[in-house]
């Protein structure tokens, strides 16, 4: 992996984003990687403009906790077809690669990628989000 | 015996520490499956040609040696896909012959998952109950424990011969002597057994013994398992199919002799012959004197853990009745990021639960990473698994 990536990983490992607890949130999951033990757990709080607010909890490897923290930075205050926008483009840069004017945290993210047998840690946090965004969406407006 | 395995010319740099996994390969084995393909490739049992009667009889004169090796009776060594199958035999067919409502398997907390999961669908299916022998506090199998476990209603009682995780040669022999005592039935996983003891089933006196070739220099796909003649007979075909019938009608079908019967279909040809050979690799080897290699690489890294590295804690206590497994977990570095890092400089460990999840929670931790030693490996590898963690430890730590 390029090291500029490689460190800002390293950075949102040792220094993860908006990591926290959140009381009163809207919406919550919690997702296990069962072949490590290794847990994060999602919140989320939907304000009346319709704007989320993110934060995380979570024990896990570097490529785990670095990938949940990424993704805070691309989902918070975001609105709902802001955050279906950040799913399309991590199932795009899974297959495909990040593009090469995308921002650097897209470009760390894709820099898991060449982990194929850690995906399962890579993706853990988005599995949250994937939950999150689904109940989101059965909620009467 | 490095030069003997031809991943080290591929590899030079390789510095292969997950033996526990899978061993690698001698050439003498590859060469015997490469052999086998070129020159006598031919279905087995089957054809009255020249070709496949020379197939059927290198790959019987394997199970000859095999039963050789292991002080049986060819006919009571089954060739399975592994320890897993093996096991399953074990549970499935024996236990739709042995086990009845109301009585009780016997198993430990160290088991592999392939030594608990077909236990325990057995269990369900036969209204039995699973006991598991705990742990001292060295990490040692509790032989006070076991002898409370252990009773008139236990019906069967099944560990490994040596635990994955922690490297610890079970008390075997008391074990066997406390199931015999309450006439239960008695098997052994001998995944890591066969690859680090002189294994004779006679004198262990265990009514079933599994063991995979790949752990022990020979080709996956391919293990074997022993059991009594007496009970094989007993119990039921595992699978249908070609091979394992003495004769079909469409009203119904006999079953072939030992171990036909448990052998449905075509076999593992190539993997039986290359096993054949693995064994006589073993055979030729001084087990003894590589345990005591192995032993003292494990010393080593543990000494040198305790040493230097106050954040690493170290799972179990090294000592005569140990392979030499070291199974750690640092205290700020996830075992994932660790085999990384390792990897990134060419070493080859393990990392996770290691298919012992209940162990894992018996020993408080998620997942660990385990070093295990093997006869291809020396001190310059230990040194080079410490540099690793040192760089693990400058990276993460800083
Ligand atoms: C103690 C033990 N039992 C059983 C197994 C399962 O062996 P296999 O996957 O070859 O069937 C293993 C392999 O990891 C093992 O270490």
């Amino acid at each position: 992996m390029n090291e500029e990536w490689k460190s800002l990983i390293l950075d949102h490992y040792k220094h993860p984003r908006h990591y926290g607890d959140m009381k009163d949130f809207t919406f919550a999951s919690e997702q296990h990687n069962r072949t490590c033990g290794d847990h994060v757990k999602v919140f989320a709080t939907i304000d009346d403009q319709g704007t989320a607010t993110f934060s995380f909890l979570g024990a896990g490897c570097s490529l785990c906790l670095a990938s949940a923290s990424l993704m805070m930075e691309l989902v918070h205050s975001q609105n709902k077809s802001g955050i279906e926008a950040v799913r399309q483009e991590f199932q795009n840069m899974m297959k495909k690669g990040a593009s090469p004017d995308a921002i650097d945290t897209w470009k760390a993210l894709d820099g898991l990628r060449q982990y194929p047998v850690r995906s399962r840690c890579v993706k853990l946090a988005w599995q949250a989000l994937d939950e999150i965004y689904a109940e989101w969406n059965t909620q009467k407006p | 015996m490095k030069a003997l395995f031809p991943i080290f010319n591929s590899h030079p740099a390789l510095v292969y520490l997950d033996s526990n996994a899978t061993s690698q390969k001698p050439q003498a084995v590859i060469e015997a499956i490469d052999q086998y393909y070129r020159s006598e490739n031919a279905n087995v049992h089957r054809g009255v040609y020249q070709l496949s009667e020379n197939a059927t009889r290198i790959f019987e004169e394997s199970r000859l040696r095999i039963a050789a090796y292991i002080n049986a009776e060819s006919v009571e060594v089954i060739f399975t896909r592994g320890t897993t199958e093996a096991i399953n035999i074990v549970a499935q067919s024996g236990g739709q012959a042995f086990l009845r409502p109301g009585d009780e398997i016997v198993l430990t907390v160290c088991e592999h998952h392939s030594n608990i999961v077909p236990w325990q669908i057995a269990a369900e299916r036969h209204g039995v109950t699973i006991k598991y022998i705990p742990l001292t506090a060295d990490r040692r199998l509790d032989l006070e424990a076991a002898r409370e476990l252990i009773t008139a209603k236990t019906r069967m009682v099944s560990l490994g011969h040596v635990s994955n995780v922690l490297g610890v040669i079970h008390p075997v022999r008391e074990i066997i002597a406390m199931a015999k005592a309450v006439g239960a039935l008695t098997m052994l996983d001998g995944a890591q057994g066969i690859p680090h003891l002189k294994v004779d089933v006679k004198e262990l006196d265990c009514d079933f013994y599994a063991f995979s070739g790949h752990k022990a220099f020979g080709p996956t796909g391919i293990g074997v398992l022993y059991g009594k003649k007496a009970l094989l007979n007993a119990m039921p075909p595992y699978q249908g199919g070609g091979d394992m019938i003495e004769k079909v009608t469409l009203q119904g079908s006999t079953w072939n002799e030992l171990p036909s019967k448990f052998e449905a279909g075509t076999p593992h040809i190539e993997g039986a012959i290359g096993l054949g050979v693995a064994i006589d690799f073993l055979k030729s080897l001084p087990l003894e004197k590589l345990l005591a290699h192995d032993q003292h690489l494990g010393r080593l890294l543990t000494q040198k853990l305790r040493e230097e590295f106050p954040r690493v804690k170290i799972l179990v206590e090294p000592g005569e009745d140990w392979v030499g497994t070291v199974t750690i977990v640092h205290e700020n570095i996830h075992p994932h990021d660790l085999a990384a890092v390792c990897d990134s400089d060419n070493i080859a460990i393990r990392a996770g639960h290691h298919c012992a999840q209940p162990l894992m929670e018996v020993l408080g931790v998620t997942s660990t990473a385990r070093v295990s030693p093997g006869l291809y490996n020396d001190e310059a590898d230990i040194e080079r698994f410490l540099a690793a963690l040192r760089k693990a430890e400058k990276l993460f730590l800083s």
